[in-house]
């Protein structure tokens, strides 16, 4: 819904008439139009990172290493219709799965960092709200990446079926019923967990 | 589907926008915009599983030098402004943010 519609609409840092399409053309050899395209996804990045590696030293890490890759690489983009955001999520997915790889660990978010939000928004439920958050952000752990992705990318970064589909390379209807086959796997995790608290 | 619902509420408020610490934006934008383009036989040395910048953190390449020399990590050279440190195989990220923590 909202992003991408910066192929469309301009966003600020670059010009009425230039576009996405335009910015990645000039950030080729122009660093401070990568910076505009920079100052557009950091938080994204991050957040998509961060929710798949559970730490924040670890997100800091990897988001580097995703920008520095696409700042690297960007004179050898080529601009096919899908949004810029699709080739920076999948640079990350790729340094995620060589993280997993290499450390040969699965993270689970801490408790305090994940629940920080909950203390502060209700006060009064904290502590319940924090332990619920935390067994549910376990579940969503255990997930496939495909599914934690979808998860990730719908409710933290706000994108549409569709859009969602454009990143990873789906059809929307590919990724509605990921979506729904990642509910319903979520619901049974949660039947358990509650069955069975750990 | 009600049931579906109920999940989705929950998922919302737990899967929320998060930000990185303060200031870390600003420093690595700020080490890419001055920093050349790594050539790409660099990147592809197969000796080398990972590679490091340290001016992220907006060290000089002398505490740089000292850093890598410290804890043992290959120190390969500045590329324009910035400095590269190649990770030796046998370091664990662990050690490489350690450094960082000490370089800075």
């Amino acid at each position: 819904m909202l992003r991408m519609a910066a192929q469309t609409k301009p966003k600020k840092g670059a010009s009425p008439e230039e576009g996405e399409a335009g910015l990645i053309r000039r950030a080729k050899s122009d660093p401070r139009a990568f910076g505009t395209l920079y100052e557009w996804y950091i938080k994204k990045i991050y957040t998509y990172i961060y929710y798949r590696v559970g730490s924040h030293a670890d997100a800091e890490d990897l988001t580097s290493k995703v920008f520095q890759k696409a700042f690297i690489h960007l004179p050898g983009y080529e601009h096919q219709g899908l949004p810029f955001s699709a080739w920076l999520y999948r640079i990350a997915h790729n340094l995620v799965a060589n993280w997993y790889r290499d450390q040969g660990r699965r993270k689970v978010v801490g408790l305090d960092e994940a629940t920080r939000h909950s203390a502060e928004e209700e006060p009064g439920s904290a502590m319940e709200r924090a332990s619920e958050r935390d067994a549910l952000l376990k579940i969503i752990r255990r997930l496939s990446a495909d599914k934690q992705q979808v998860l990730i990318l719908k409710f933290a970064e706000g994108y549409s079926n569709t859009e969602i589909g454009k990143i990873l390379g789906k059809s929307e209807g590919a990724i509605k019923s990921l979506y729904h086959r990642t509910l319903i796997q979520l619901r049974d995790e949660m039947g358990k967990s509650h069955d069975h608290p750990s | 589907m009600g049931k579906e619902e109920s999940i989705e509420r929950r998922i919302r408020r737990v899967l929320v926008p998060v930000s990185p610490r303060k200031g870390y934006a600003a420093v690595l934008k700020n080490k890419l915009l001055n920093s050349s383009r790594m050539p790409v036989e660099l990147e592809q040395n197969p000796r080398v599983n990972e590679i490091i910048t340290l001016t992220t953190i907006g060290v000089g390449a002398l505490a740089t030098v000292a850093a890598a020399a410290t804890i043992g990590v290959k120190f390969v050279g500045l590329l324009g402004s910035g400095a590269i440190l190649l990770k030796a195989a046998s370091k664990p990220p662990s050690s490489c943010r350690d450094m960082k923590s000490q370089a800075i």
